[in-house]
């Protein structure tokens, strides 16, 4: 009886499966989008002297206000125009969804070997790899949607890839430079105590963040779905179920990237240090845990800006990654290069 | 004593076509006969007058006339951006047809089509008139005609009173 | 299977380059079917609909200060879920503020003909309920003549707390009648058919 239990068990937390599937996979990834968007609309409503999301479980408060958000849209009519592409309109939410979930399964949680889904090597030019496909199909859905909004917001958000993307690469390989290796573990063992590159090369951790403001449309760079100028961007003509999908798809591109961050920067695991005999719970679950926790913490800042700042205009925004963002994620990159010389790390 | 410069101005331009003047406070008024309006207009709008206020129309079921007035004024001639001339002309109420000034003006080309859904007026030689606020059944009823009847208040008198319908 | 063919004999063959997603409504229908008949998530379905009224405000008159004001920290009608929003196509509950004249009587049907259902609408101020000061204008229609409307709020304009006080209203109403859940089931709404306006608003716009 127990071996079927353990055998389950094993299933269940075969990594290359759970990694994607459940934590930090997809499951992880919406109960925390869950969270997320609440704690935003809760947030937003504290800055503004205002009580936000309450009626709807006066003891949670509020807490379950996108639960009946997530219920209402999975029951509304989907409409889908007879203008548009029908099938790569229902298609792009979707591979959206799948692909900003993919690069989880180039992360590792634990240091442990049995719990990689893939050897990981080269485990950071893979996620970073990864972490690039999906504006190819928010750029499909506006398209497929045959509506000048969308199409302006996928034009948008085209140009706003031009913006970020070497950023985001170049200030994430300036933590690559010290270690002298693109292994996300080996990055990880280096940050031991509070040797975090987050404080050892504030420059690249600063851009790296901005970039993922700016990824996926973060509120300084709320520009591919600014609501005054193009009525929902890419998403004019999506309505239901999709329209959540196409909204949650572009929220887990955020956390995934912020777990990215979190193992490249902010120490990962690192309070725990998970011996080679550990078991499933100590080898695991709780490194996962930890790694969770800090990604919430970071979306939870990028939340708090949505309250507390404006919105650039496009032009302004590409300038700033161009002039401002570039140079200093280079920097960062400089300073990396320079740990990686004086073998500080 | 402002005025008096733009009025001096407007009347040396229409000297020979005017037919009467009315003054009001910061306005000047030229009555102006409908064949000879084209010509009027084009004496001011080369005296400086380079743009149309407002285009508005008075029915006068009485003596059979709708009245068109176009005001015009100037933003590149500052002395005569103090005061408003006025070009009144007289139609006859049952065939109302004049030509159309926005060829000389442009601005006043919307407000013309204003003028034609609310009093039925024809600007011949408009380029584009369609009616512009009104849905198009109404706006070959003129709603701003004198003869257009629209429901009235009435006093309550007490117990249950239906308005009347206008017939 | 007899659907799929007749949509196929309607539609002609699928398009070349084309990937042919089948037949969206009848499976539509039979998860309809599946999660309201068998399962009875009906309850579930109006608890979500009621507390997550995400209004487009439809501001053609005075009462937008008023709805601006229901939404901003005095009052915060935030708490009962519902927040404004600009598209139509992502909204359930369309708020009518103010005069409703006849060009924009078109652009109002046009909104809601946008707007997904189960859908609600809300009319705000004297003008949208008969016509206020303009009463005998010739130039407008009344609201509930273009759109059927779940609640009225009197007043010129209303107080932000009418406002609010609709918003419950219309939770109260969706959760104790059962509307949402009624409508998904059967496809449309039996005890509020969209009206059909008595004259032609929209023949500026077509031609």
């Amino acid at each position: 009886m127990a071996g079927v239990v353990d055998t389950i068990i094993s299933w269940i937390f075969w990594p290359p499966l759970f990694q994607l599937v459940i934590a930090p996979g997809l499951v992880a990834a919406l109960a925390i989008v869950i969270f997320i968007l609440w704690f935003e609309r809760k947030t937003a409503a504290r800055v503004q002297m205002r009580v936000g999301p309450y009626n709807v479980s006066p003891r949670l408060g509020g807490a379950l206000q996108l639960i009946a958000d997530l219920i209402r849209y999975s029951f509304q009519e989907p409409i889908i125009p007879k203008t548009v592409d029908t099938a790569a309109f229902i298609l792009a939410p979707l591979a959206m969804l799948v692909i900003s979930v993919v690069p989880t399964a180039a992360i590792p949680v634990s240091p442990l070997p049995w719990t990689w889904p893939i050897p990981m090597e080269h485990s950071l030019l893979v996620a970073l790899a990864l972490t690039t496909l999906s504006p190819v199909f928010l750029v499909a859905a506006g398209w497929a949607s045959n509506n000048k909004f969308s199409v302006i917001g996928s034009t948008r958000e085209a140009f706003m890839v031009t913006a970020y993307e070497l950023v985001f690469i170049i200030s994430l390989l300036a933590v690559a430079a010290p270690v002298h290796s693109y292994n996300l573990v080996e990055i990880v063992e280096a940050q031991a105590g509070w040797r975090m590159f987050a404080i050892l090369n504030p420059l690249a951790f600063l851009a790296a963040f901005i970039a993922i403001l700016m990824s996926t449309s973060g509120f300084p760079f709320e520009i591919p779905e600014s609501e005054h100028e193009v009525v929902a961007g890419p998403f004019t003509e999506y309505s239901g179920l999709l329209y959540g999908i196409d909204m949650g798809a572009a929220y887990i591109k955020r956390y995934v990237m912020s777990v990215l961050l979190t193992i490249a920067f902010l120490g990962g695991w690192k309070p725990l240090d998970p011996q080679p005999g550990a078991g499933l719970l100590a080898g695991y679950i709780a490194p996962l845990v930890v790694v969770l926790v800090k990604a919430t913490i970071v979306m939870a800042v990028m939340s708090f800006f949505r309250a507390v700042y404006g919105r650039y205009r496009l032009d302004q925004a590409v300038d700033l990654a161009w002039r401002v963002i570039l140079p200093m994620a280079l920097a960062g990159y400089a300073l990396g290069l320079i740990y990686g010389y004086l073998g500080v790390i | 004593m402002s005025l008096d410069a733009v009025r001096s101005r407007a009347e040396e331009a229409l000297r020979g076509v005017y037919t009467g003047v009315e003054e009001g406070k910061g306005f000047v008024a030229f009555r102006v006969p409908a064949e000879r309006v084209v010509e009027a207009a084009e004496a001011l709008k080369s005296a400086g007058f380079d743009h149309v206020k407002s285009v508005t129309a008075v029915d006068r079921p009485k003596e059979g006339v709708i009245e068109v007035t176009y005001h015009v004024s100037s933003y590149s001639d500052p002395e005569l951006a103090r005061g408003i001339v006025g070009i009144t002309v007289s139609l006859p109420r049952d065939n109302p047809r004049m030509p159309s000034l926005s060829r000389i003006w442009v601005s006043a080309e919307f407000q013309e089509r204003e003028v034609f859904e609310f009093f039925g007026v024809v600007f011949e030689g408009h380029p584009d008139l369609r009616p512009i606020l009104l849905i198009p059944p109404l706006a070959e009823k003129h709603p701003l005609r004198k003869d257009f009847i629209v429901k009235e208040e009435q006093v309550y008198k007490g117990g249950i009173t239906k308005l009347e319908q206008p017939p | 299977m007899s659907t799929l063919r007749s949509r196929e004999a309607r539609a002609g063959p699928p398009e070349e380059g084309r990937l042919y997603v089948g037949n969206l409504d009848a499976a539509a229908r039979r998860a309809r079917e599946l999660l309201l008949g068998k399962m009875k998530l009906g309850k579930l379905v109006d608890w979500g609909t009621a507390f997550s009224l995400w209004p487009v405000h439809f501001t053609t008159s005075c009462c937008g200060c008023e709805f601006a004001a229901t939404w901003s920290p005095r009052f915060d009608a935030e708490r009962y879920g519902a927040l404004p929003w600009l598209s139509p196509r992502q909204t359930n509950l369309i708020v009518i503020e103010g005069t409703v004249t006849k060009k924009m009587g078109c652009a109002l049907r046009l909104v809601w003909e946008q707007m997904p259902h189960p859908k609600f609408a809300i009319a705000m101020g004297a003008c949208a309920l008969d016509g206020g000061i303009f009463y005998n204008s010739y130039n407008i229609v009344r609201p509930w003549e273009v759109v059927p409307v779940d609640v009225f709020i009197p007043g010129c304009p209303p107080r932000p707390e009418a406002l609010a006080r609709a918003i419950v209203e219309l939770q109260r109403l969706i959760r104790e009648k059962g509307v949402a859940s009624k409508w998904i089931e059967e496809g449309e709404r039996e005890d509020k058919p969209a009206p059909i306006p008595k004259e032609d608003l929209c023949s500026w716009w077509r031609g």
